[in-house]
């Protein structure tokens, strides 16, 4: 055991015995009457753009219509389902090859009513770096995938704590030179939300 | 023997001669302030949401050991390197040592408030090690060479205009350009080079969740993400505090996390790490520095709940007024007038002072830390241990003294009329007292209180005083 370790320990041991007790998560949060609605409407307000699919073949329609896909040249999509012509991820070795990557496409397990977020796991995507180097981020999401409130979220047993996962909540933004919101600081500098309609 | 820094009156006195400058500052935070009231009052469950982190914080600070030994264990069966440190000099000697044997010499780091403490940048650059900061406000003050004036917005004391001469100098962006939109894709640009060059990325810690060992790192530009998903290198620093128990308890602190600090529902981006990612490495190093005696104290451990979201800087009518720089500290503002001094008395003396007790600070903390209270519980403590100025501590007694003798009053108010009314602002004697100097004096009123109550009291019963 290291010496810091144990001295931290040590320190903690004398610490006076006040008892507080882990209060239980339950509780009267925030529910929509229509968390679909209420979850495209969060996600605009932070700078997102939606989109409603209709079952996945719309969504393929859809994504190959984006203003983002006119131009891009190096598309990545690691989305069960969408036809995209794409690059293969696992096929790339380092994630520094991703450096020009213009549009990544990756389908989110959970969305978010009150905040807009959707996470994102690593499960199907072999180098997190595309979810953040892209130019162009777009997420899919099924509407009865969409929860009310993040308490939800967290108790839905869909989340893996075994690796990594983000929730993402709009496009990269900052506002650290006087307060003006820029969208596009070092993240993705648009993200299009997919929301595929229950089929 | 530690010094006593320059005291916040001195630094904030220069700060407020530039008048517009300093009232621009007082606006720009206030606007964050309207921000995140916005937000927390649109959700009807807030009180009830700080309640609970307040709980789970207290929870988690009573139990320390516990919780970090569990965390300890997960984190390392994910793969994770976890490192103890004592202090701030052990901490940096750990983060060198292990960017060493990899012989790594381009770091790039997201910001951390903790590595500010522990001034781990210069100590990494007098190793000969490039340290990168990539959130734009704290690039903005590294190419200054300055330090962040606030915990969540580091370059809020910076004007545009400022930013636009920096980059121009150091970016080689237009001569003249102040438009943020083009400052920042600048700023893009620059760091994007220094994210494809890095062989390390250091992050601070939101959150460690003792239950699963990962770690939560919130951002809304991306930089923390890309700086540690491109080199296979991540070194996290993290306070001891920063540990909570339940993976779950995250639906309460996101939930206040953007919404005090920015007025954001959440952060753009809330990066979950459980062990390195795919033949990569990951260390968390777990450092103490004085928080374990803050934890062990009755009356203070409650900052400890801190979950450094700036909101009591953003509404504090003092911090507003008179910037960050002015309480040479890491932390500045009301919680950090309450750290500091536990930390290191002597230096940071004055910071307790900086203070109207106003309170908004507390009733704006999302971790409800009785931050006023605490701050005027700090004055007494400086005060017994004898760090108080001979001039105030004259003032306070002769006062105190003034408030236990009626008769002494009544003849003292009588005297502070006339002089009053005799010499004007001159009675302030603000070439003897430090709190004349800031101050001015009214007019005497024509009938004194106690003369208006004895004539209005109710008759049933109402005191003649």
């Amino acid at each position: 055991m290291s010496n810091a370790k144990t001295k931290i320990l040590a320190r903690l041991a004398g610490q006076s015995d006040i008892s507080v007790e882990l209060p239980k998560l339950t509780g009267d949060w925030i529910q929509y009457t229509d968390p679909v609605e209420q979850f495209c409407d969060t996600a605009i307000e932070i700078s997102a753009c939606v989109h409603l699919a209709n079952g996945r073949d719309d969504c393929t329609e859809l994504i190959n219509r984006l203003v983002c896909m006119d131009t891009a040249e190096m598309v990545c999509c690691c989305a069960a389902d969408v036809e995209v012509a794409s690059l293969v991820l696992s096929s790339v070795a380092d994630p520094h090859e991703l450096e020009l990557l213009d549009v990544f496409i990756a389908e989110g397990k959970i969305g978010v009513a009150e905040n807009g977020a959707i996470w994102v796991d690593d499960h199907d995507i072999a180098h997190r770096a595309a979810l953040f180097l892209t130019q162009h981020l777009v997420l899919i999401i099924k509407s009865g995938k969409i929860l009310n409130n993040l308490t939800e979220a967290y108790s839905s047993g869909v989340m893996d704590f075994s690796r990594f996962g983000c929730w993402i909540s709009g496009p990269s933004k900052t506002a650290d030179i006087e307060q003006s919101l820029v969208i596009g600081a070092h993240g993705a500098r648009t993200l299009d939300i997919i929301v595929i309609l229950d089929e | 023997m530690a010094t006593r820094n320059t005291p916040h009156p001195t630094l904030a006195k220069r700060f407020v001669a530039d008048r517009d400058r300093a009232h621009w500052h007082d606006e720009s935070l206030w606007f964050i302030r309207e921000k995140r009231d916005l937000q927390a009052h649109g959700l009807p469950e807030w009180e009830e949401l700080r309640a609970r982190a307040a709980q789970i914080k207290k929870h988690s600070v009573s139990n320390l050991a516990e919780y970090l030994l569990q965390f300890e264990k997960r984190a390392t069966a994910l793969g994770v390197t976890v490192h103890w440190a004592n202090d701030a000099e052990e901490h940096n000697q750990i983060v060198l040592g292990i960017l060493r044997s990899h012989g790594v010499k381009r770091v790039v780091k997201s910001k951390s408030m903790l590595t500010e403490e522990c001034h781990l940048n210069p100590f990494l650059e007098h190793h000969g090690l490039e340290v990168v900061d990539t959130d734009l406000g704290e690039r903005i003050v590294q190419l200054r060479n300055e330090s962040p004036s606030h915990i969540v917005i580091p370059a809020i004391h910076i004007r545009k205009e400022e930013v636009g001469a920096l980059f121009s100098e150091k970016l080689g962006t237009e001569t003249g350009a102040t438009d943020p939109k083009y400052l920042t894709e600048a700023a893009r640009q620059h760091l994007r080079q220094k994210f494809l060059q890095a062989d390390a990325g250091i992050t601070g810690v939101n959150f460690a969740i003792a239950e699963t060992g990962g770690i939560v790192v919130c951002t809304n530009e991306g930089n923390a993400d890309l700086g540690v998903s491109l080199p296979k290198l991540h070194i996290a620093c993290m306070g001891l505090e920063k540990i909570i128990p339940r993976v779950a308890d995250l639906g309460v602190f996101l939930r206040l996390l953007a919404r005090s600090a920015t007025g954001q529902p959440i952060t753009t981006y809330s990066s979950h790490f459980h062990g390195p990612m795919y033949d990569g490495e990951m260390h968390v190093v777990l450092l103490d520095n004085g928080r374990v005696e803050v934890a062990q104290d009755d009356d203070f451990r409650e900052a400890l709940n801190c979950i450094r979201c700036g909101a009591c800087m953003n509404t504090c009518p003092v911090y507003r007024r008179s910037g960050g720089h002015s309480y040479s500290a890491t932390v500045p503002g009301p919680i950090g007038s309450v750290l500091n001094p536990l930390k290191s008395p002597l230096e940071h003396t004055s910071l307790p002072f900086a203070c109207s007790l106003c309170g908004s600070c507390s009733d704006v903390c999302p971790v409800q830390i009785p931050i006023h209270h605490q701050l005027y519980q700090l004055r007494s403590e400086l005060k017994r241990q004898g760090n108080i100025k001979t001039a105030k501590s004259l003032q306070m007694w002769f006062v105190g003294m003034l408030f236990r003798r009626p008769r002494l009053y009544r003849l003292g108010g009588w005297a502070a009329r006339w002089s009053l009314r005799c010499f004007g602002k001159l009675a302030a004697f603000r070439w003897l007292t430090i709190w004349g100097r800031q101050r001015d004096l009214p007019f005497p009123p024509r009938v004194t209180f106690r003369k208006w109550h004895n004539k209005n009291r109710p008759t049933d019963g109402g005191r003649h005083v």
